[in-house]
């Protein structure tokens, strides 16, 4: 009898757990994840920075799955290069190491008072979505987590009595082996590696689950948590498969490195990590957190001793897509800005990267290539101001390269604006119910589409004659189009003639202020 | 001078573009050459087609020869005013106007 109130009241502990730590990462997401991002994106690729902010989120957020979910949306969006999301996920798994800390400390006083104080509040404050009561959210899930922990420490402290539970334990506790696989298996349930550690604490206070054993079940979820990563992920492509394959790899050369020390430690008899912890860490709790925080240090080494070559392996597994290859420049560079002449030749070829992708886009408007290419053209834009500030500041900008400059930065914005139309009229061509106004709508996209082409090859090879032809077959539309309006005023779907022909006329004209600008560009000086 | 005459037929798309820019480039071949292309058999023609015209008349321009198109279908004709080509390329109503204007 008393081993089943035990078993109630480990499994009501554990629902307890389980809803408080969601709770916490979901609220915690919702309460700082913008202001994570923009921490985040702040780092300006400073390392002392990049562990900071990483640690942060992952002590905040007590998630590296929702960490790697903000990082690949980040990655994605350009706004964090992937040479810095790898170190940030890891220093975020170090930051995870907090809660288990936290479990391993005494906080019943504490857990106690704040589910008190959070749970009045939230009973009496019953303004939905306010920052207060998220932080009572935020306080309520925690204290719930550790009074989870609580209940699970005396249900099992019920089970210590029974023998079939003691005799299970014990053999986990026991056999290496076993306590790896049940670590890793337990954490592909829980899907995350501290809540496993923390669980495992309460078997190891009492005896039933001896430190050795349990701390092979730490190590065992290590392991656990990067193949779960590597599960949810199995269907991602591109930088999110990257990432997730990237948790995967680290935790399992922690692990290699930490099992390693182990039978070292067994053979030579030196403290290398069991002895070593019970040395420096007094009682189970501590000893398992340091356990943890272990598997999360010996994943960052690795990381650091072999940052390039898991770069490589991971972008020959998992190339990055075209569209987010699209997004990344391959010939601007910032250092590259002190030699304008140099510079300005790379931002016009990186420019080209534009122009030949506007009639593909036409063609199949792709959102991720659409989202790729209005980050390259920002992109250039910002490089080509660094030119300007950078000659600002040596004033060694001759005449002719402020020209050549301001006449790239004028192009720039005309091909990010004309890839927009041509990304919409695409759109609207792909609405056009079968008939006359698809057949119109096709007839427009093959039209333009040449037109596109050709500026493109004037653009790649800016020679007089081409420029000038480019200029003249993208003259005023108004009459063809009216015709066409005037043939089509009995359509059905009037809103969207109107609005293809018109995505149409501002395309061909900016195509026509493109090509006046190419002209100017060779005008002698 | 004798012109030479082209005709192609079907669907001028990405996937017949490329031989049929062979083809002009090989009758454009000698310097000076008159090239008149009757698109009557000709049903659709897509972007990577009609740049094979602009190609083909830049190139004629060039070396000092000349191009002309005739016989266009309506919806070929659509494209061609779209495109702006038409300006570019004269366009004969059928090959006896084109061959008129060429010599």
């Amino acid at each position: 009898m008393t081993a089943l109130l035990g078993v109630a009241w480990f499994f009501g502990g554990l629902g307890l757990f389980f809803t408080g730590i969601r709770n916490l990462s979901a609220t915690m997401l919702q309460l700082g994840g913008r202001s994570l991002r923009k921490a985040i994106g702040l780092h300006g690729g400073n390392p002392g920075l990049v562990a900071l902010s990483g640690t942060v989120a992952g002590a905040l957020l007590q998630s590296t799955n929702g960490i790697t979910f903000i990082l690949v949306s980040m990655v994605s969006a350009g706004l964090v290069p992937m040479v810095t999301a790898m170190p940030m996920l890891l220093w975020a798994n170090l930051g995870t190491s907090a809660l288990v800390i936290l479990a391993s400390i005494d906080l019943r006083l504490v857990s106690m008072a704040l589910m008190g104080v959070s749970g009045i509040w939230l009973f009496l404050d019953r303004k939905a979505g306010t920052t207060r009561r998220q932080v009572m959210e935020a306080a309520l899930a925690l204290a719930m987590l550790f009074l989870g922990l609580e209940l699970m420490h005396a249900g099992t402290s019920e089970l210590g009595s029974g023998a079939a539970a003691a005799e299970v334990l014990g053999i986990v506790g026991g056999s290496p082996p076993i306590a790896f696989v049940v670590g890793l298996a337990v954490t592909l349930f829980t899907q995350s590696s501290s809540a496993t550690t923390i669980i495992a604490v309460s078997p190891s206070q009492i005896g039933l689950l001896p430190f050795p054993g349990a701390a092979l079940v730490v190590i065992g979820a290590s392991l656990g948590s990067g193949f779960s990563a590597m599960l949810m992920g199995a269907s991602a492509r591109g930088s999110q498969r990257q990432l997730v394959l990237f948790q995967g790899l680290t935790k399992l050369i922690g692990v290699v490195v930490l099992i390693a020390l182990i039978v070292l430690e067994d053979l030579t008899g030196w403290p290398l990590l069991i002895a070593g912890v019970r040395a420096v860490a007094e009682g189970p709790g501590r000893q398992l957190a340091f356990i943890y925080l272990a598997c999360q240090v010996a994943a960052l080494a690795g990381y650091f001793v072999l940052a390039r070559p898991i770069r490589r392996l991971l972008t020959a597994v998992a190339p990055p897509l075209p569209a987010e290859s699209l997004a990344v420049p391959q010939f601007i560079y910032d250092a590259a800005v002190g030699d304008a002449d140099i510079a300005l030749t790379l931002a016009e070829k990186e420019q080209a990267r534009v122009s030949g992708q506007l009639a593909l886009t036409l063609e199949d408007p792709d959102p991720a290539t659409a989202s790729g290419i209005e980050r390259l053209t920002l992109e250039i834009d910002r490089f080509l101001s660094n030119i300007a500030v950078s000659a600002e500041d040596t004033a060694a900008l001759p005449r002719t390269e402020i020209d050549r400059l301001v006449n790239l930065r004028a192009r720039n914005e005309v091909l990010r604006l004309l890839h927009d139309t041509v990304f919409q009229l695409g759109l609207a061509r792909g609405k056009m119910p079968p008939g006359e106004t698809a057949a119109l709508a096709d007839a427009l996209t093959q039209g333009l589409g040449a037109v596109l082409m050709c500026a493109d090859d004037a653009a790649r090879e800016p020679e007089a004659e081409t420029i000038e032809l480019v200029r003249q077959i993208s003259s005023d539309r108004s009459t063809v189009v009216d015709a066409m309006r005037r043939r089509l005023v009995k359509a059905a779907n009037q809103e969207s003639v109107y609005r293809t022909t018109s995505l149409f006329e501002r395309a061909v004209w900016l195509v026509q202020r493109y090509a006046v600008l190419l002209q100017a560009a060779l005008r002698p000086l | 001078m004798t012109e030479t005459i082209l005709m192609p037929a079907g669907r001028l798309d990405t996937a017949a573009a490329p031989a049929f820019e062979r083809e002009m480039i090989a009758a454009t071949a000698a310097g000076g050459s008159r090239l008149l292309i009757d698109l009557a058999n000709l049903a659709y023609v897509s972007s990577a087609g009609l740049r094979v015209f602009l190609v083909a008349a830049k190139r004629l321009r060039a070396e000092g020869g000349r191009i002309a198109l005739c016989g266009l279908q309506p919806q070929v004709a659509e494209v061609f005013d779209i495109s702006g080509f038409a300006a570019i390329v004269p366009v004969y109503a059928d090959r006896q106007a084109a061959l008129a204007a060429l010599r």
